[in-house]
């Protein structure tokens, strides 16, 4: 326990603030900016998950590469029904919603949401009363607007929105250039978006290396903090790269270059090693700091402290370092010389060990404590375990000779929506129902929620668990037809699907619900865990205050390693 | 590869003459024919079938995929996916059953007992660190191993006993070229019923079959890829083989097709894959086909394939009615009117027919098929009239 006494804060600013629409525009409150990122990252799930049920219905029947040439020859259907579904039009269509609901799932969805708990719960965590920069926290939540509006305004222009995947590789995503906007549009938004979270980035690292409070030192700063810390430093390494080939993808489409145009002796795997280079990263900028919200509620709910806090530091840096070293994995059929892929294949084992410390040290930290099953716990304990099964089909991938067999297939799309949605969704999930008494005031609906996280957890099971086997079978990805043996899993998956719909239904109606009930989560601690978490949100009433504290520290900043350790 | 071509034709001029000996005119109403045929319809017809795309259908049946595969490397490489699976089923099982267990045995039972408060225990924690990294490195090993192999065929597959094929994708069809085969080309798409609808036959669709791509058994097969456009990949999980192609480069892929004597026996070597790149609109509707065959199917196959181009006005001519159907021959063996190429010119004919009818059966419409096979019987007769003529 640290002994420094708790320094007088200094008396706050009279600040006339404006309220209603003006405060929303221009507020600078860390708090207030993380529920807009939060009301951003839910209303933009609705859709991007929408998008994902308009994919899975058409996949719930094979849109029937057999049995519509069956109604042909059968004369139930003429060839010109049948080949309007299959037409340029129709498989447009289907692509652009693949290609969109990956894009907004990514850049509007989970990235945002994160954003959204850290920029809430990171300042107050390390004893601050706001971020570094506020103006610049109020400008990176803002430059996600247009990114959004240019995303979602792509579909109402000539020739629709993006199709080329959320990938866009070229010459794909070349094709139509001078004629279609969407995918120039789509390439102005991940501008935007990057922007956002390179800005987004630097203030978070200035923040959590100047901004914390007197005796929070780096070896007792929460997991979260340190979580978000390391997923800014691979933010800002990885975001401008991203934003570099997506210039180049630009330019050859509207300004004559030949960065990645064949015909213009450009090289389309250039473009691919330029955006993994990001983009796998980028999928740990989508689950690192869900491992730390992670950490958090599993520690909260089984009464105990974290488990093993330094070695869980050390293997969110050791992923963050190795996530920079293992971009081709997602490469294997491109051709590469052989030792690269033997490299990659290594590489990418590696990340098995960091993330199987982490397992470890969470089922160490529910062992031996006193486990309370509140929502927030069910989600935290159900991305546990589909992140388990996600690592698994991981590790299957890396390996070369198995990948060539299942890459690009529906396997691939199993394995990363068990760590995407299995994972950092459901942490989402739990994060909003463990923090929002805190940030509102208000209990979201406890019944409801477990409820929700049943229908989550089985949806999620059912869902993705399939997409493996259809995978091993060899269904292609981001195929809007198939053969109908694959009919049967299909209808699984799109159960699935269902399920975890309806319990995503039921988080937004609890969270409309519970803005129209009274106050009900006064007291400072309302899941009273701060006996023994001793962190500083806990010890501030529900919601903060402006400037969160009066003093800081407001309780003793704890160790998180006793000593004799 | 000469050797085989010679080999090969010296086999079908042997099989052909065995068969000119021993067979008589099969063909109804061909009489008056005064050349003796070369080849029954019968066997023709056998050919037709064995290389029809419309075996796709038999293919979903018989499609093997990643649980039977039919290449030596794709067997290994299931093996080696096995292996793998059976080393990391304790990861994916053991922390689920252990999480179950510690959330029944640790759940708050409100006894007023405290919670414990290790935070650390130092050896459990480097031993969770170094046991996955030595499992990991151990299964490197054989992954490893296979990845290399699957560079190169093996070195005891001399370059004459491969078979090189260049395959070309494009949006929305594939193109093979058998380079050793003078050079032999088809695309793989564009067998359609127009022609048939448009010779006044009640034959709805303007749907596509997959011509497939012919490859010997026990014969490694070594690919050239290449794009036209966008980038594809070329994909038949059976054969273990997958690789993008691109257009400002060639990329390479081997496998080496076999099929076990029964199954060839029975029928099953026809297998179906499809592109595995998103290339834009069809990338779902551009499927892959392959049939696997004997090296003498496949040098008959060969010679009859070089022979398609000049034989097909004669068959648009007999598709249509067959009115011109003397000159269309009368030009086809004007350059060559050796037994080998009258029995193309039937090939063909057969080939276009019972591709259709049999796509018709698989589909369930018996009735067109029927009518489609009366028609053909017609066109029998005019060809080998028409040669006969031709070759008095």
């Amino acid at each position: 326990m640290s002994t420094e006494t708790p320094i007088e804060a200094a008396p706050m600013p009279p600040i006339k603030r404006h309220t209603g629409i003006m405060d929303i525009l221009t507020t600078v409150d860390h708090k207030k900016i993380g529920m807009m990122y939060f009301w951003t990252a839910l209303i933009m799930g609705l859709i991007g998950g929408g998008m994902a049920g308009a994919i899975r219905f058409q996949l719930a029947t094979p849109g029937a590469v057999i049995e519509n040439l069956q109604a042909v020859v059968a004369g139930t259907k003429t060839s010109e029904q049948v080949w309007a579904l299959f037409s340029t039009a129709e498989g447009e269509k289907f692509n652009m919603m693949t290609t969109m609901h990956a894009s907004i799932m990514i850049f509007a969805v989970i990235i945002p949401a994160f954003a959204a708990f850290a920029n809430y719960v990171v300042p107050i965590m390390i004893g601050a009363r706001d971020m570094a920069f506020p103006k610049l926290n109020a400008f990176a939540f803002w430059l996600l607007i247009p990114a959004i509006i240019l995303m979602s305004g792509s579909f109402f222009v000539e020739g629709g929105a993006a199709s080329s995947g959320w990938t866009a590789y070229p010459p794909l995503s070349l094709q139509g250039a001078g004629v279609n906007p969407g995918q120039d549009m789509w390439i102005l938004a991940v501008h935007f978006g990057g922007m956002s979270s390179i800005l987004g980035a630097i203030n978070f690292i200035v923040t959590i290396a100047n901004m914390r409070c007197k005796g929070m030192t780096w070896g007792k700063l929460p997991l979260l903090a340190w979580a978000v810390f390391i997923t800014s430093i691979i933010q800002l390494m990885g975001t401008p790269v991203l934003g570099a080939a997506v210039t180049m993808l630009l330019f050859d489409r509207n300004f004559g270059t030949g960065f990645l145009d064949a015909s213009r002796g450009g090289d389309p795997s250039l473009y691919q090693h330029i955006f993994w280079f990001y983009s796998h990263p980028a999928v740990y900028i989508m689950i690192l700091p869900g491992f730390g919200a992670l950490s958090h509620i599993l520690a909260s709910f089984s009464s105990k402290r974290i488990f093993g806090y330094f070695a869980m530091v050390a293997a969110i840096a050791a992923i963050a370092v190795l996530g920079f070293m293992v971009w081709a994995h997602h490469m294997f059929t491109i051709g590469m010389p052989t030792w690269m892929n033997a490299y990659f294949m290594v590489a990418s084992y590696g990340i098995g060990v960091p993330t199987g410390i982490k397992i470890f040290s969470w089922l160490a930290t529910l062992w031996g404590g006193k486990i309370r099953f509140t929502t927030p716990m069910l989600f935290a304990i159900g991305a546990v375990s589909l992140f388990v099964l996600g690592g698994f089909g991981g590790l299957i991938l890396a390996t070369v000779p198995s990948d060539v067999q299942l890459h690009d297939t529906y396997f691939v799309v199993g394995h990363f929506h068990y760590t995407l949605v299995g994972g950092s969704v459901m942490i989402i999930f739990a994060s909003t129902y463990f923090w929002w008494p805190k940030m509102t005031g208000r209990f979201l609906n406890e019944t409801a929620g477990k409820i929700c996280a049943a229908f989550m957890y089985f949806g999620i099971l059912l869902a993705f668990g399939t997409m493996h086997y259809t995978g091993a079978l060899g269904m292609a990805r981001r195929v809007g037809f198939y053969r109908e043996e694959f009919t049967h899993l299909n209808h699984i998956t799109t159960l699935g699907y269902t399920l975890s719909a309806i319990g995503a239904v039921i988080l937004f109606v609890s969270i409309v619900v519970s803005l129209f009930k009274k106050k009900n989560a006064t007291s400072n601690d309302p899941w009273e865990i701060n006996d023994i978490q001793q962190s500083f949100e806990w010890a501030i009433p529900s919601p903060p205050p402006p400037y969160n504290f009066e003093t800081v520290p407001p309780i003793p900043v704890v160790d998180q390693m006793p000593k004799g350790h | 590869m000469r050797n085989f071509l010679q080999t090969g034709s010296l086999c079908i001029v042997m099989l052909l003459a065995l068969v000119s000996t021993t067979t008589l005119i099969a063909a109804d109403g061909a009489g008056d024919v005064a050349v003796a045929q070369v080849a029954d319809w019968e066997q023709i017809e056998g050919l037709a079938s064995e290389f029809s795309a419309a075996r796709q259908a038999d293919a979903l049946e018989t499609s093997a995929f990643f649980g039977s595969p039919v290449s030596k490397i794709a067997r290994e490489i299931k093996e080696l996916t096995w292996w793998e699976f059976f080393i990391f089923i304790p990861f994916l099982v053991g922390p689920q059953i252990a999480l179950l267990y510690i959330i029944f045995r640790y759940r708050d039972r409100k006894d007023g007992s405290k919670a414990a408060t290790f935070m650390a225990n130092h050896k459990l924690e480097i031993a969770w660190t170094l046991i996955p990294c030595v499992i990991l490195v151990g299964v490197a090993f054989p992954g490893l191993d296979l990845l290399y192999r699957m560079e190169l065929p093996p070195a005891d597959v001399h370059a004459d006993r491969s078979l090189t094929v260049e395959v070309t994708g494009e949006q929305f069809i594939w193109g093979y070229k058998y380079p050793d085969q003078d050079g032999l080309s088809l695309k793989s798409t564009a067998i359609n019923f127009k022609q048939f609808t448009d010779a006044g036959l009640d034959v709805d669709g303007s749907w596509t079959l997959q011509e497939p791509l012919v490859v010997v058994n026990d014969r490694v097969v070594e690919m050239r890829l290449r794009s036209n456009d966008v980038i594809h990949a070329w994909g038949l999980q059976a054969f273990g083989a997958k690789k993008d192609c691109y257009p400002d480069r060639d990329t390479h892929l081997w496998f080496d097709p076999a099929v076990s004597d029964e199954d060839m026996a029975a029928g099953k070597n026809f297998f179906e894959g499809q592109c595995y790149e998103l290339c834009g609109w069809g990338h779902g509707i551009m499927l892959i086909s392959s049939v696997v065959v004997t090296q003498d199917d496949f040098d008959i196959w060969a010679e009859l394939q070089s022979r398609r181009s000049a034989a097909s006005s004669i068959i648009e001519d007999l598709v249509a009615g067959g009115a011109a159907v003397e000159t269309a021959v009368q030009a086809y063996l004007e350059k060559d009117k050796s037994p080998v190429a009258q029995d193309a010119a039937r090939y063909w004919l057969a080939s276009t027919y019972i591709t259709h009818a049999d796509f018709l059966k698989n589909n369930a419409n018996e009735a067109q098929a029927t009518e489609l096979l009366a028609d053909y019987k017609k066109k029998q007769v005019l060809l080998d009239g028409a040669i006969a003529k031709v070759m008095n």
